[in-house]
């Protein structure tokens, strides 16, 4: 858990919406380490979708510097972010976002057959439980079996780090906390770095790390010794 | 301004590049429209107001020759408004510095031009003086053709005298507005006939008729009687040596002008439907998606208090936008076209009373046909507004349903394809009716393109057929007069000749019962090396020693098939019908229609030995010898079959205007198609796209899988296209009227090749112009939104 996978150094961003500037970020500073499970919490507006953007390579900062171990991702072009993402980043996010023309194994089949080593497209569903649902279309499957096909997809890759938006947003407790198992799971067995963003405390007791966001700033950085087990989780 | 008016008006700003694009297809519809109908009125009208105030005959009866008392006979006829005798005689000229013999056909005219039928329209100088000074009168295209002047001198060779005439000024006659000798000609050769136009008394003195005339030009009260009168001339004249008598139809120049017409009007209504319904094709389904789109504004309107009413008409204004913007666009460029096509006319016809107007009739029609047509389009695609309840507008739209489609069940193969592929045909199973659209109005284009290709492909195996396999002589000679088969012996004798056959070409009636049909017969000799015929399957055949062989499209309106005998009537001898046996079928693309064994054909006649054509092959080397030919005294001239090919593509300027017209504007419509349809599903699937970007798919492979989609329906549209357009094609070359030419029907690979080689064009084009649209996706944008 020593080595630093994601380093950001003031981070800021600034939206321009007309007349109104926004700063979304300032000068967020974050070291996130490899295998560790991290959420980063904050109310809606403190910043944490442009954190997770800009730490998957989807969007730049203003100012500041991200770097991947010693990569700086300011550095790279449209390809090579596009590349990045490809390689090192599974995203997960609210609304499962699905192929809907797809059949859960053909979503992951998706992505695999782009990877340079990605991981067997069964074992994967099997692990987040879905292998006698790999021939359904998404129209046929629940928002939980929806979503975990997504994470599904997002660990076939094989990427160094999972990022999660609002994962467990649209689903209800129940449904929520199999998908959170999910995650855990992969972070413990394959050892995937993952960085959930949400707004519920209660997720946060399962993280290795917690992070604070507020008004764009890192407020506080709590480390947890004893994660909950996501079973218990309520909320 | 009403709010739903801006939102529209904002809407059509914010994808300008797609309304541009249908607001093409719809500008081209009806520019083409505006630009042929108002070509054909402007052309119709002038030539029925220079028909009627030029006083074209209805009736023209040929003589041998005869006494001019009969034009007296003729005029006593109940419902003839007027007659007139007249002289028409065709014969030899020269005109110094041009080598070619030139047909001179003389005509004479009334003293007075005033109440003269086919009077003449002076284009320059003064009307005939009836002596040799300012004698003659010249058609305008001639000329123009080499460049003549009131003043200028002929040297016509009459009875085998070589005559002076000085040209009195330049003049046009209703009669021939297309300048053609007979309907056996296709094209008008203005350097090498000519109508000249004499004083009557004059031309018999002249010509050495004095007191009589060879055809009796006849006006009737009533177009209506043309049929009753014509049978009452016929009945008149039948001892007085007439040889028939002619309709307006029957008439060469009359007749082109009428296939011409035909050809325009047909043209002015088809050509433009099919733009405006695959515009309209385009409208409904931008609409579609729009709708879809705008699904939750719908539900914020309803919600507001709008009438599910009102918000039809909102989805239906960007129809009409189309619509008016189309047609009124259309409509400015329709008549810029329309001017320069009617005087491109000129450059073939005789019109000098020709008007160029705008026919505000034909605008507000074609602004009509537009609204009208996108109109229903829009309307087609808005009411699914009204399926929609508002509190289900405000959610998002229940999520698609994925499933395999039939192909994968069926064809386990496609189930096996890249997932790219397979994404591509469900895709394309999923939206079937836009799959459907676009397929159709590809295959549409496609269609369209080759139909209009194919007549180059037509006209260019009818000159192979023709001139290459049919006509393997070098010159054709004419002779002045008949003459005595014995000829051939005598240019045989020639060293430059290295073969020689005789033909016979003599116009008769054929007649199976009621139906009759005028034509010409050819005699050739039996195993002719110079002049082959073709059975129906293309195989070499040879006229029989007894009997006729007839053209398909011949044997078709007489009605007979082989085995069946029909009566032979010459029209020089009437009253000498006899029976043949209709022997076979032949196709044969130009000329004549009927052919029979020289011998046989001659004893038909009923006259000694005569023949009145030749065909030669000469040596190598001998080029100074067809002028010697030229000049013989019983050579009217001499003819290379090449030299019909060369007028032939002077005349095909004109359609090669048209067809590149058209080439053009399919281009730009198959374009429009596709862009459109690559916007639409671009933006249908947003999401979709954007969530394969931020997996790591470039951009390339995103715009491929929206490539792939096009790809597999323009191939699709391409394999419908291809018969569709032979279809239409057949349908255009059926119209052709077959007494001109038969155009064989026929595609030449390349066709196809330059079809497909521009739908691939176009679809890598509008992908092109798509591919920023894909590049400049906003991802975290697209993602947060929910729908």
């Amino acid at each position: 858990m020593e080595r630093v996978l994601i380093s950001t150094k003031d981070l800021s961003k600034i939206y321009h919406m007309g007349e109104v500037s926004v700063e979304a970020l300032r000068d967020a500073n974050l070291d996130i380490y490899e295998g560790e499970f991290v959420v980063i919490l904050g109310p809606s507006g403190s910043g944490k979708s442009t954190l997770l953007n800009i730490i998957g390579g989807m969007d730049t900062p203003t100012l500041g510097k991200v770097f991947f171990r010693d990569k700086e991702l300011g550095d790279l072009d449209d390809n090579g972010l596009t590349r990045y993402r490809r390689e090192n980043i599974g995203f997960i996010f609210q609304f499962y976002n699905l192929l809907p023309n797809l059949t859960a194994r053909e979503n992951l089949e998706l992505v695999t057959d782009m990877s340079s080593d990605p991981l067997d497209v069964m074992e994967v569903l099997d692990k987040v439980g879905l292998k006698e649902r790999a021939d359904h279309f998404p129209s046929q499957l629940s928002g939980g079996e929806q979503q975990r096909v997504a994470v599904a997809r997002a660990v076939a890759k094989n990427p160094e780090m999972l990022l999660c938006d609002e994962p467990t947003g649209a689903l209800d407790n129940t449904t929520g906390r199999v998908v959170l198992k999910v995650l855990k799971e992969i972070n413990q067995s394959l050892g995937k770095t993952v960085l959930v963003i949400t707004h519920n405390a209660a997720i946060a007791e399962m993280a290795n790390r917690v992070l604070y966001l507020s008004n764009g700033r890192t407020a506080d950085i709590r480390t947890i010794e004893n994660p909950v087990d996501p079973e218990r989780i309520e909320w | 301004m009403n709010k739903l008016r801006l939102m529209t008006l904002r809407d059509i700003n914010s994808n300008k590049g797609q309304y541009i694009a249908v607001i093409l297809v719809v500008v081209i519809g009806i520019t083409l429209y505006n630009a042929v109908l108002m070509s054909y009125q402007s052309l119709s009208n002038s030539i029925e107001y220079y028909y009627e105030e030029y006083r074209l005959p209805h009736l023209f009866a040929k003589f041998i020759r005869s006494s001019e008392s009969i034009v007296a006979a003729a005029e006593r006829i109940d419902g003839v408004a007027a007659a007139q005798g007249r002289l028409v005689l065709d014969v030899p000229m020269e005109l110094p510095g041009f080598d070619d013999k030139i047909q001179a056909r003389f005509v004479s005219v009334p003293a007075s031009n005033d109440n003269a039928l086919n009077r003449l329209y002076l284009e320059e100088g003064r009307y005939v003086s009836g002596s040799f000074h300012e004698a003659a009168l010249v058609d305008k295209l001639f000329m123009e053709a080499h460049d003549l002047e009131t003043g200028s001198t002929l040297y016509p060779i009459i009875n085998g005298k070589k005559i002076q005439i000085v040209i009195a000024g330049k003049a046009v006659s209703p009669e021939y507005i297309y300048p053609v000798p007979s309907s056996r000609e296709l094209m008008p050769d203005n350097e090498r006939f000519t109508i000249i136009y004499l004083e009557h008394g004059f031309m018999q003195q002249l010509f050495g008729y004095e007191g009589m005339v060879n055809e009796v030009v006849v006006r009737l009260k009533d177009e209506a009687l043309t049929g009753e009168i014509k049978k009452e001339l016929e009945y008149a004249f039948k001892h007085y040596g007439l040889i028939s008598v002619g309709e307006r139809d029957d008439q060469a120049s009359y007749m082109m002008m009428d296939n011409e017409l035909m050809g325009l009007e047909a043209m002015g209504y088809s050509y433009p439907m099919i733009f405006l319904l695959i515009g309209s094709i385009v409208i409904y389904m931008l609409l579609l998606r729009l709708v879809d789109n705008q699904r939750r504004q719908i539900g914020v309107l309803m919600a507001l208090g709008f009438t599910k009413r009102a918000i039809l008409f909102h989805y239906q204004g960007y129809a009409l936008f189309v619509g008016f913007a189309g047609s009124i666009l259309g409509g400015l460029l329709g008549i810029w076209l329309s001017g320069s096509l009617t005087r491109y006319y000129l450059v073939f016809f005789n019109v000098p009373v020709l008007q160029v107007k705008i026919y505000a009739s034909v605008i507000i029609i074609g602004i009509v046909l537009s609204v009208v047509f996108c109109g229903i389009a829009g309307l087609n695609a808005a009411k699914r507004v009204l399926r929609i309840a508002p509190a289900e507008a405000m959610r998002p739209m229940a999520p698609v349903e994925g499933k395999k489609w039939w192909g994968e069940r069926i064809l386990p193969f496609l189930a096996r394809l890249k997932i790219s592929w397979r994404l591509t045909f469900r895709n394309m199973w999923r939206n079937k009716k836009r799959t459907l659209f676009t397929l159709f109005a590809i295959a549409m284009t496609v269609g369209l393109m080759i139909s209009i290709l194919m007549l180059l492909d037509s006209v260019e195996l009818l000159f192979d057929k023709a001139f290459g396999d049919a006509l393997s002589y070098d010159y054709k000679i004419n002779f002045t007069r008949d003459v005595h088969r014995g000829i051939i012996e005598d240019l045989g004798e020639f060293r430059e000749i290295s073969s020689v056959e005789p033909i016979a070409e003599y116009p008769f009636r054929l007649k199976n019962g009621w139906r009759q049909k005028e034509t010409l017969v050819t005699g050739i000799q039996r195993g002719s090396a110079l002049y082959g015929l073709f059975d129906l399957n293309g195989n070499r055949t040879d006229v029989p020693v007894e009997g006729i062989l007839l053209t398909e499209g011949l044997a078709k309106s007489l009605g007979v098939k082989p085995g069946d005998t029909i009566m032979l009537e010459s029209l020089y001898k009437p009253e000498t019908e006899q029976q043949v046996v209709v022997k076979g079928l032949v196709e044969q693309y130009m000329g004549g229609s009927g052919f029979m064994e020289i011998g046989s054909l001659i004893r038909a006649m009923k006259e000694g030995s005569t023949i009145n054509s030749a065909l030669i092959k000469i040596r190598h080397g001998s080029l100074g010898f067809v002028k010697e030919l030229e000049d013989m005294a019983y050579v009217q001239s001499v003819k290379e079959p090449d030299d019909m090919v060369k007028q032939y593509n002077e005349y095909m300027d004109i359609m090669y205007a048209y067809i590149g017209v058209i080439v053009a504007m399919s281009c730009i419509m198959g374009f429009a198609i596709i862009y459109n349809t690559t916007t639409i599903s671009i933006m249908e699937r947003k999401r979709e796209l954007a969530s394969l970007r931020i997996m790591g798919f470039t951009n390339n492979q995103v715009a491929e899988i929206i490539f792939n989609e096009n790809t597999a329906v323009s191939i699709l549209g391409l394999l419908v296209g291809m018969p569709l357009g032979r279809l239409i094609g057949a349908q255009i070359i059926e119209f052709y009227p077959e007494d001109v030419m038969t155009l064989p029907l026929v595609v030449f690979p390349k066709t196809y090749i330059i079809a497909a080689a521009t739908v691939a064009l176009f679809v890598i084009l509008a992908q092109l112009a798509n591919m920023r649209r894909i590049s400049r996706m906003d991802l975290v944008e697209v993602m947060k939104s929910r729908e």
